[in-house]
């Protein structure tokens, strides 16, 4: 097993209010790992800190380093926005773009200055195949992204990912606005994804964790508590308060 | 550097440049006012500007006393407040409290739009007709006067006053609504005592723009209030403002370097630290309720 | 004991009912007020209002005087003042809004222009006479009078264009900039379209207060005489606030139905401008889902 990113040491607030604290752990390549555990226990700030997308808020600050693959993400001369194409990112809420869903698709390579009709026909449609979308929208490539379905959406934004080649993707409860049927497809998905690619995944259903990942994080109150395969947290956790949570009792 | 790095730092840097224009245009206008005025006080002394009551510079025996342009300005705008705080707060709250969301959403933008018209036409409205109208019942109403001029100014004025309130009056959360209603209170016991009380710095604010707005008023008086500087606190004679009287000048032809043309910037200074002031504690109070509530 | 309370009760309720129709009448108040305003203008003016009118140079005539060189003025002044204020707004805002929020120097930028908001058009005149007409030489031409109405709506467009794009919603940022996208591109691309409409309505409103605006054009030294077109940037102009200005100081009584045809012009204009705003806001408000 490779590991492709490496957090140690992570400690992480905003302003006064600390939302990390010392955290550490190592990603495997092209596996799934889940991250789970109450709300405000600081998973998701985890996942933004991975692409460095929690360097919006003005009163962020980190300590400690995260590398991927040996590069240390948050180095000064590190290119950002090379880094958050290569780990890109899938939302809670589906955020299409309000334009079509060929240009959904296209807008990574645009900004790339990738405008060659023919390479954006075929990545739009490689992409869309890959996310499982491309049956249902290929006849209305020009068609509005925001009048597609939640679930269509959602899987609409995991093309637009794929189409820029990323090589980890993060997802940040992806399923929690949708329904049980589209929720089941985007898990099909992510378990198909996941022959090329790394996959990140945080989720407050704990059925999800178990039906997908290969390893799982367990996080509390700015802790990560817990740290290994998914059918070991699950079955056979060493702490306490995992085996308490995983069972149901709090969160 | 790369080139989209570098890209990326122009385009910034001329943002930049763009907004930081702010701070020039108002080190502009005090440096502009400030020379002026410091010409005109070497030759006036500021004593004879604060307490003389006589503004007379075009007269063979000329006075410089800034005091009877503050009291045509401090007229006009007490008539002007007089008729905008009671109509534009009873507005806010009618609007916010009272009224259907229908009505609100169709009566708006009728007050932008009064609010949108041309000082000019307010001018004209007051001289021309409204002027005339007060006169049956005023027989001794002068042909220029402040009345009327406040009067049009306050009216102009409203939808300021109205729709700031209302904001403020809005923001108050609905908790405290509930739980007075909860006790039985009416709606209008609910305004008094629950919402003008916490949404008092908001309408403050506002009412304080208000005053801004008042005082920095041109074209109304200028056309109605007429153009004679007068230390009074009458009504209904001819009087002059501050700012009427920079409009007045500078239709004539005073040279630059002139004891008249420096005096239209000292008038100009007196009116930008008037504003100043009260713009400065609105937008203190606005922060405020903004922190309380939004 | 009972009786007493629920009479004390009816008196409150009372009193609620006479405030929500005394509101109602002062909310109704500027209503009315401006439709008399119309009225007035139009009994006065529209008889007046012709063809002549519009294609005629003032004069000392007040049947032959028209408003041809107000209006073209006008016309010129605004693609002047648009020319310099709209990029400059759109540009600060930007700058202000989705660059500076981090440092104390944007922060100082934004009290000033807090102020600028604040300051009376008069003292724009000022500023306009000091350093266009005199400072820069420009002389009382076009070219100041536009740049000195293009300060006083600068704060205008600066403000409108923050407001639009705080509007644009945060997952719209975070989806370009996780796709690698740099900052100006996620503008671009993204951003600065979601916001257009907000910006195009805050500019059309701030041009529509330059149309009207009267006192600093007189400051610049704007005539009411002009009896040819404005050829090149450096000539003087007159324009329609201030034409209107001249006739309604005359004591004749025909001066002041030309004033009135003139307010009609003005008013028709800068009441579209404003309905044409509040529609573009209605329509964007609605249409807006992400």
């Amino acid at each position: 097993m490779q590991k492709i990113i490496e957090a140690s040491n992570l400690r992480v607030s905003f302003g006064k209010t600390q939302v990390l604290k010392n955290v550490s752990m190592t990603l495997h390549k092209d596996k799934i790992t889940a991250i789970i555990g109450p709300s405000g226990c600081g998973k998701s700030t985890f996942l933004r800190c991975l692409n460095r997308m929690n360097d919006m808020y003005d009163n962020f600050k980190l300590e400690g380093a995260i590398s991927f693959k040996g590069d240390n993400v948050y180095a000064k001369e590190t290119d950002v926005i090379e880094m958050r194409r290569r780990i890109g990112m899938v939302f809670q809420k589906p955020n299409p773009f309000p334009s079509s869903i060929y240009e959904n698709v296209a807008f990574g390579l645009r900004i790339q200055n990738i405008n060659d009709k023919k390479i954006l026909d075929e990545v739009v449609e490689r992409s869309l195949k890959k996310a499982a979308l491309w049956d249902e929208v290929k006849d209305r490539l020009g068609n509005s992204a925001l009048r597609l379905s939640g679930g269509q959406q959602q899987r609409l934004c995991i093309a637009r990912t794929i189409a820029v080649e990323s090589e980890v993707i993060l997802f940040d409860e992806p399923c929690s606005a949708l329904d049980p049927t589209s929720t089941r497809k985007i898990e099909d998905l992510i378990l198909e994804l996941k022959k090329h690619y790394t996959i990140i995944i945080v989720t407050h259903n704990m059925h999800q964790a178990k039906r997908i990942s290969d390893f799982t994080g367990f996080f509390h109150l700015g802790e990560l508590v817990e740290f290994g395969e998914t059918k070991k947290i699950f079955e056979d956790a060493k702490e306490k308060l995992t085996r308490d949570y995983v069972r149901g009792d709090f969160g | 550097m790369t080139p989209l790095r570098l890209k990326e730092k122009v385009i910034e840097s001329t943002f930049f440049l763009s907004s930081s224009l702010a701070i020039f245009i108002n080190l502009a206008i005090i440096a502009i006012l400030t020379f002026e005025s410091y010409g005109f006080f070497h030759k006036v002394s500021p004593i004879d500007f604060f307490t003389d009551t006589q503004w007379t510079p075009f007269f063979y025996d000329k006075h410089y006393g800034i005091l009877s342009l503050f009291a045509g300005t401090f007229l006009t705008t007490v008539i002007a407040l007089a008729v905008a705080l009671p109509v534009g707060l009873i507005s806010a709250i009618y609007l916010s409290e009272y009224s259907h969301s229908r009505f609100r959403v169709s009566v708006k933008p009728m007050l932008e739009m009064i609010a949108a018209v041309p000082t000019v036409v307010y001018g004209y409205f007051a001289l021309l007709f409204v002027t005339p109208l007060l006169k049956n019942i005023i027989p001794g109403l002068a042909s220029f006067n402040s009345l009327s001029a406040g009067i049009v100014m306050g009216i102009m004025i409203i939808p300021l006053i109205a729709s700031l309130s209302e904001d403020a009056i809005h923001a108050v959360p609905l908790m405290l609504r509930e739980g007075a209603f909860a006790l039985g209170a009416t709606r209008l016991q609910v305004v008094r005592r629950v919402l003008l009380p916490a949404a008092f710095s908001g309408i403050a604010a506002s009412v304080i723009l208000g005053v801004s707005r008042a005082i920095g008023e041109t074209m109304i008086v200028a056309i109605a209030a007429g153009l004679q500087p007068r230390f009074t606190l009458n009504p209904l004679v001819p009087i002059e403002t501050v700012t009427s009287y920079i409009v007045q000048v500078s239709q004539g032809d005073a040279a630059a370097g002139t004891i008249e043309f420096q005096t239209i910037f000292v008038a100009g200074a007196s009116l930008f630290v008037m504003t100043f002031i009260l713009n400065t504690i609105s937008y203190g109070l606005r922060k405020r309720y903004m922190q309380a509530y939004v | 004991m009972k009786k007493s309370f629920l009479k004390k009760l009816s008196r409150n309720e009372m009193n609620d009912r006479i405030f929500s129709v005394v509101g109602l009448l002062a909310t109704l108040l500027g209503v009315g007020v401006f439709l008399v305003l119309l009225a007035d203008v139009a009994m006065d003016g529209l008889k007046r209002l012709n063809w002549s009118f519009l294609t005629s140079f003032p004069s000392r005539n007040p049947f032959d005087a028209g408003i041809l060189s107000a209006w073209v003025g006008t016309v010129w002044l605004m693609a002047v003042t648009g020319a310099i204020a709209i990029p400059l707004g759109i540009m600060a805002g930007i700058y202000l809004e989705e660059y500076g929020k981090r440092n104390k120097l944007a922060g100082f930028i934004e009290v000033n222009i807090a102020n600028l908001a604040g300051i009376p058009s008069i003292i724009y005149g000022l500023l306009g006479l000091g350093l266009f007409v005199r400072f820069l030489d420009l002389g009382r031409s076009v070219l100041a009078g536009g740049a000195t109405l293009a300060l006083l709506i600068l704060p205008i467009i600066i403000l409108a264009t923050r407001e639009a794009l705080r509007a644009v919603p945060v997952s719209l940022r975070e989806a370009s900039f996780a796709l690698g996208a740099t900052k100006w591109q996620t503008l671009k691309y993204q951003i600065l379209p979601a916001a257009f409409p907000g910006i195009l309505t805050g500019i059309i409103l701030a041009m529509s207060r330059a149309i009207g605006e009267s006192a600093p054009l007189i400051m610049i030294g704007a005539l009411a005489y002009i009896a040819f077109l404005p050829q090149q940037l450096s000539d003087p102009f007159t324009a329609l606030p201030i034409q209107i200005f001249n006739w309604v100081s005359r004591p004749q009584h025909e001066f002041a139905v030309n004033a009135a045809a003139g307010i009609l012009v003005l008013l028709f204009i800068t009441l579209m401008m404003n309905g044409l705003a509040i529609w573009l806001r209605y329509r964007f408000e609605k249409k807006v889902r992400w």
